[in-house]
């Protein structure tokens, strides 16, 4: 059975996955001097709070 | 290891959707689904989850006192059982406020104690002494299921029991695909977007007056908080698809929230929810029954509500950042709620008056969004002036 190309759906999934890709390639890269491993205690004082 | 923090997590639940399907085939028995997923759970809280033993003893101690309250002294006031089961809870939040007595409050405390906090009240108020009494297994299945244990979406326990009762019925191709691509926006948005807001904007250094920079935070936080949790939400309500449980959904576009109510409904909507359901509702009863405030529906509208948002920023904790958010979350409610019953009473708006509807749309959008990134603002704890 042919399954309906739903190009709406292809065409976001393919823009997520070029951001998920660049982003990390940028944010999470050992040249970034930026990266630090702080992201993950922030985030568990934010989920503290609720 | 914390669910959604990193990498490992992933792996662990790759490893557990692979059980959840092996056994699915391998077995085709509809009543193993359940002990699957509380078999994994349990593995989950056990080997990974900080203090296991703390949330244990906790759901032990709910379950004792549920039963306690609800088939053993059977009285019809809740508001006792309520505080036994949230008394952990309360003792946490209040020695945290002391120096002294913030050690006491981190030993007793674990990750996630707000959130099941929350079911066990939820349960609790919907029970009575007719009904079965509460199946442990079950109890437990709901309370650690590992996508939702942290911070939800606040699921509710008949909801869940009934996508435990048709089995394997929701591990399928479909499932697989929809929590997936949930998994992977969730991923674009808490681990890209939100680190990007948070590196180079919500941390960055901007030399302005204090004022700007605070205005600047503000909008940076909003955004940060929406990220962060919206994604947290897209990945538990994913996996949990994932494992053949329809967690509910907790935001839809909350920057176009017209109103504080609607706000509610698009942000950490099962909170919202929650709310509604177990403060203002009850709350409402109350004053309805009070005879002074008989005649005064406003008043007894406007007291409920303001309560309902006082009670949530102390459920947050006694610091004065969570109180105050609360209350103000509660003032933009009565407000509101003010305007809507002047506009029905006067049969016209009694703000805007004739003004072109999506220009009314645009402004209630516009405030909307700066009062809420206001409140949040404060509930960080980041705001410079208090």
């Amino acid at each position: 059975m042919n399954r309906k190309i739903d190009y709406k759906k292809l065409a976001l999934n393919i823009v997520v996955y070029i951001i998920i890709i660049v982003g990390y390639l940028f944010l999470y890269s050992p040249y970034n001097k930026d990266n630090k491993s702080e992201s993950s205690s922030k985030t568990e004082f934010i989920y503290q709070q609720f | 290891m914390l669910p959604f923090t990193g990498y490992s997590f992933f792996v662990v639940a790759a490893v557990a959707i692979l059980l959840l399907y092996i056994v699915k085939f391998t077995f085709k028995k509809r009543d193993l689904y359940e002990y699957t997923i509380l078999g994994l759970s349990l593995i989950f809280t056990i080997f990974f989850f900080p203090k296991p033993v703390h949330i244990l003893v906790f759901i032990g101690y709910a379950y004792l006192m549920h039963y306690l309250f609800i088939y053993k002294v059977k009285i019809k006031n809740k508001l006792p059982g309520v505080i036994a089961l949230t008394l952990p809870m309360i003792l946490v939040k209040a020695f945290v406020i002391s120096p002294e007595t913030s050690k006491i409050s981190s030993a007793i405390s674990f990750a996630g104690l707000s959130y099941i906090a929350f079911r066990i009240v939820h349960i609790f108020i919907e029970s009575t002494p007719n009904d079965k009494p509460l199946n442990p297994v079950k109890y437990l299945n709901f309370l650690i299921f590992t996508p939702t244990v942290l911070i939800g979406p606040i699921d509710r326990y008949k909801r869940f029991d009934s996508d435990i009762k048709r089995g394997f019925a929701g591990v399928n191709s479909e499932s697989f695909e929809a929590g997936l691509q949930l998994i992977v926006f969730g991923i674009m948005h808490k681990f890209i977007l939100a680190e990007a807001v948070s590196r180079y904007w919500l941390n960055a250094d901007i030399s302005t007056s204090e004022v700007l920079s605070s205005l600047n935070e503000m909008y940076a936080y909003y955004f940060y908080l929406y990220l962060d949790f919206a994604g947290y939400s897209a990945m538990a309500i994913g996996l949990g698809k994932m494992l053949g449980i329809d967690v509910p959904i907790n935001f839809n576009k909350p920057f176009l929230a017209r109103n504080p109510q609607d706000f509610w409904r698009r942000f950490h909507k099962t909170l919202g929810d929650f709310l509604n359901d177990f403060f203002f509702k009850p709350l409402y009863m109350f004053f309805s029954r009070k005879k002074r405030l008989k005649k005064r529906p406003l008043l007894r509208q406007n007291s409920a509500l303001f309560l309902t948002f006082l009670l949530m920023g102390l459920w947050n904790g006694f610091s004065k950042h969570f109180i105050i958010s609360g209350a103000l979350f509660g003032i933009y409610s009565l407000l509101y709620n003010t305007y809507v019953y002047r506009c029905k009473k006067a049969r016209k708006d009694v703000v805007f008056g004739n003004m072109n509807p999506k220009l009314v749309t645009v402004i209630s959008i516009f405030i909307t969004f700066n009062i809420t990134a206001f409140s949040l603002y404060i509930f960080s704890g980041r705001f410079p002036f208090l």
